[in-house]
């Protein structure tokens, strides 16, 4: 395998180039009769796959210590296909001095001008593009803290190339200096380094703008985290607004005062009661009795309803937010700064953006793990999504219920996602490749693309999901109707009496819980006990498998082979995670 | 000691405190929403944390306002501020056109009075952050 050995002076951020470009799986080894280790992965570039190496940190290739002769040995013996040279853009005269060293020892290069943010704040300005010329080798400026530039640095590994250092000599110093002799002598090179940064390194140039500097502060953990939860906080404030403003206010109305009693009345086959209607009649308008199209449970009316009337105004403002936090630029940043949480599970700060997205509702979420390179990182998204991310709806329903608690249990689901998500990244064999983020800078979006945009999404989930929902509640009504709900409802009962603490009655409602979480969340309301009981319940309605459309969803994106694996899951942490709210439940006295 | 400095760090602390004041009010178990009669404390605590911050960050920032990583601070916490208030106008405009149990549309009556007092903190202090574009232009930088 092709190998890319990172070099440069100690400190100047080649671990994290290292990491982010080796994603989650590296080794540490120790390099044989020292005491000096080094760090292997793996990488891709177009497909093809890469050996990368983190070497020790090391100011010469004229070793004083064990960590440089260890590098030195390592450059000879791996024959590497490119050597990126890491350079503190701060002090590029230090990392030049191993730069041109490695170039008259004849390695194929390419420079990385690392820290590129600090020389900024120290109005440190670099040309890059100049030191390409003079070098003759690809020069990438990276942030690698925030990945920026890292994407570029890439990209042009396969650039990387051999020059002939007399040639860079020429093009400092004209013909006159061709005489120098490789390999230079120390005070050569230090003259040569001189030269170089002259042309390449400005002082006291840069100015900081104040987009620059908000774009920093919402990216620092102690800034960005607060400045997160308000735009989340935003995010949804405008949703419920703009969806209750559709919903609430007028299709509600339309559905329940004119839809649903005039298909009651003419649809033949009624009866008194939903049994004692005709089979065709129960499965399409469903109850003949109901009063809102939410409890009808029949495809032509909870069937359209809930995806026309709910699902659509809630779809469009959230895509519509979803798509200027993006082209603000904003999005990026917060990908950024949950990076590094997400990578402790083989995942990437990307997975925010479908996180996010199921707490409105699991199904665009599904849609949404495509943004996930690999197969591995997108089902196990889909598969946390499912168990741990509770939908807006079952959110609006346990702040009815139990609003002292809402908060504490969405702590607690969060730990599980993490936990679980821990888990299967050791269990589940694939990859997962770092996606290297570049952050652009802030921009005000373009009211145009913004709408065309959401109403692209927004149209794409209507053709993709309807058809799914509308199978749903056909499939459930016709299961209800055969009493096969019931029956799974009386064989798990004892089980759930005994490992989850609840009450008997709690069984029925959670096996509802498949087609309609936030109708089973209402539903255990109206059952007798305690606090700690409703607790443990509200818990596992979360946990316990996603909703019908959510199923098919995840059936249509990743096949019925991962959706089985997925269910395997979905069982498993419905037992760990519920047996664990029993416990935390019991233990507090609640 | 500049104008902008004391202006916004007057600016900073009194979001601060209201900040504070939603949050306590906020807590699972004293959730309340207060009414003054023209200042409403809505209790709510996610909403007091992002104002507490939003006028840390504001303070912050006066303290270093000449420089520009301060007017980045304060530029900062007063969108945060921003992201509040703007939602708060939103939702009444839309709250104030829909008729509810009574018809499609809204009455007349029903649509102005959706628009008096009183305000959560965030409204009335919106309109002393816009002071913030002034020092943004001066200094001329976007
Ligand atoms: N501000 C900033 N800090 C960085 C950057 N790259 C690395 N660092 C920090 O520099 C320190 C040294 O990084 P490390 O990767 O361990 O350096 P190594 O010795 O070359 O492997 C760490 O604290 C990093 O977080 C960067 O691009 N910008
Ligand atoms: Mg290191």
């Amino acid at each position: 395998m092709k190998k890319i050995l990172l070099v440069g002076n100690p400190n100047v951020g080649k671990s994290v180039i290292f990491n982010r470009l080796s994603g989650a799986r590296s080794v540490v080894s120790n390099y044989p009769g020292t005491t000096v280790d080094f760090t292997r992965g793996y990488m891709e570039i177009h497909g093809e796959r890469f050996e990368i190496i983190d070497l020790p940190g090391s100011f010469s290739l004229e070793p004083k210590d064990k960590a440089e002769e260890v590098t030195r040995r390592m450059l000879k013996e791996k024959k590497p296909h490119a050597v990126v040279s890491v350079i503190d853009a701060t002090s590029v005269e230090r990392g030049l001095y191993l730069t041109l060293e490695l170039l008259e020892e004849g390695y194929p290069l390419v420079v990385a001008l690392n820290m590129s943010d600090l020389a900024r704040d120290k109005k440190i300005a670099v040309d890059g593009q100049r030191l390409e010329e003079i070098l003759g080798v690809p020069v990438v400026s990276t942030v690698a803290t925030t990945g920026g530039g890292l994407r570029e640095l890439v990209s042009r590994i396969p650039e990387a190339r051999r020059v002939d250092v007399t040639q860079v000599v020429q093009r400092i110093k004209g013909k006159r200096g061709g005489k120098l002799h490789t390999p230079l002598s120390p005070d050569d090179r230090w003259n040569l380094i001189d030269k170089i940064s002259g042309q390449v390194v400005f002082r006291g140039k840069y100015k900081h703008t104040l987009k620059d500097v908000i774009s920093d502060l919402s990216v620092q953990p102690l800034t960005g985290i607060p400045l997160a939860i308000a735009v989340l906080y935003g995010f949804w404030s405008f949703f419920s607004a703009f969806a209750g403003f559709w919903t609430d206010g007028f299709l509600s109305k339309l559905f329940d005062e004119y839809w649903l009693p005039w298909i009651q009345g003419s649809f033949p086959g009624a009866g008194a009661t939903m049994a004692a209607s005709s089979p065709l009649y129960a499965v399409l308008v469903g109850d003949p009795v109901a009063s809102s199209s939410l409890e009808a449970m029949g495809v032509l009316t909870s069937g359209l309803f809930v995806p026309f009337a709910i699902v659509l105004p809630a779809i469009i403002s959230f895509y519509l937010v979803l798509t200027v936090l993006e082209d603000t630029g904003y999005l990026p940043r917060l990908a950024v700064m949950v990076d590094s949480v997400f990578h402790k599970i083989g995942l990437h700060g990307f997975a925010i953006v479908p996180t996010i997205l199921s707490l409105g509702c699991n199904v665009p979420a599904v849609l949404a793990t495509r943004i996930l390179e690999t197969r591995k990182q997108r089902f196990m998204v889909m598969t946390l999504l499912g168990v741990f991310i509770p939908c807006g709806a079952q959110i609006g329903v346990m702040r009815d219920l139990i609003p002292e608690y809402v908060g504490l249990i969405i702590v607690f689901l969060f730990f599980g996602y993490f936990v679980m998500g821990a888990i299967l990244n050791k269990l589940i064999p694939g990859t997962s490749p770092e996606i290297l983020m570049d952050v652009p800078p802030y921009r005000t979006p373009n009211e145009r693309t913004v709408i065309s945009k959401t109403w692209m999404r927004a149209s794409h989930f209507l053709v993709e999901a309807i058809p799914i929902v509308l199978t749903g509640v056909l499939l459930v009504n016709t299961l209800y109707w055969l009493g096969v709900i019931d029956w799974i409802g009386n064989i798990f009962e004892p089980i759930f009496v005994t490992w989850f603490g609840v009450p008997a009655e709690t069984a029925r409602p959670l096996v509802m819980a498949f087609m309609r979480k936030d109708m089973a969340v209402g539903m255990l309301g109206g059952i007798p006990m305690s606090t700690g009981q409703l607790i443990t319940s509200v818990v596992l309605v979360s946990l316990y498998f996603p909703c019908l459309a959510t199923f098919l969803m995840i059936l249509k994106e990743a096949g019925p082979k991962d959706l089985l694996r997925s269910v395997a899951v979905m069982v498993f942490s419905f037992f760990l995670f519920g047996g664990l709210a029993h416990l935390m439940v019991a233990l507090g006295g609640i | 000691m500049s104008w902008g400095s004391l202006y916004f760090g007057f600016l900073g602390v009194v979001l601060l405190v209201f900040g504070a004041i939603e949050f306590i009010t906020g807590l699972p178990g004293i959730r309340e929403v207060s009414d003054l009669g023209w200042l409403s404390i809505p209790g709510d605590a996610w909403r007091g944390i992002i104002t507490f911050f939003s006028g840390l960050f504001v303070f912050m920032g006066s303290v270093k306002f000449q420089n520009i990583h301060g007017l980045g601070e304060v530029v900062l916490g007063l969108i945060m501020l921003w992201i509040v208030a703007g939602c708060d106008i939103f939702s009444t405009v839309l709250e104030s056109i829909p008729g509810g149990e009574e018809g499609w549309f809204n009455t007349f009556q029903g649509f102005v009075s959706s628009y008096t007092p009183p305000y959560a903190p965030e409204l009335w202090l919106f309109p002393f952050s816009v002071v913030v574009i002034y020092f943004i232009r001066k200094r001329g930088g976007g």
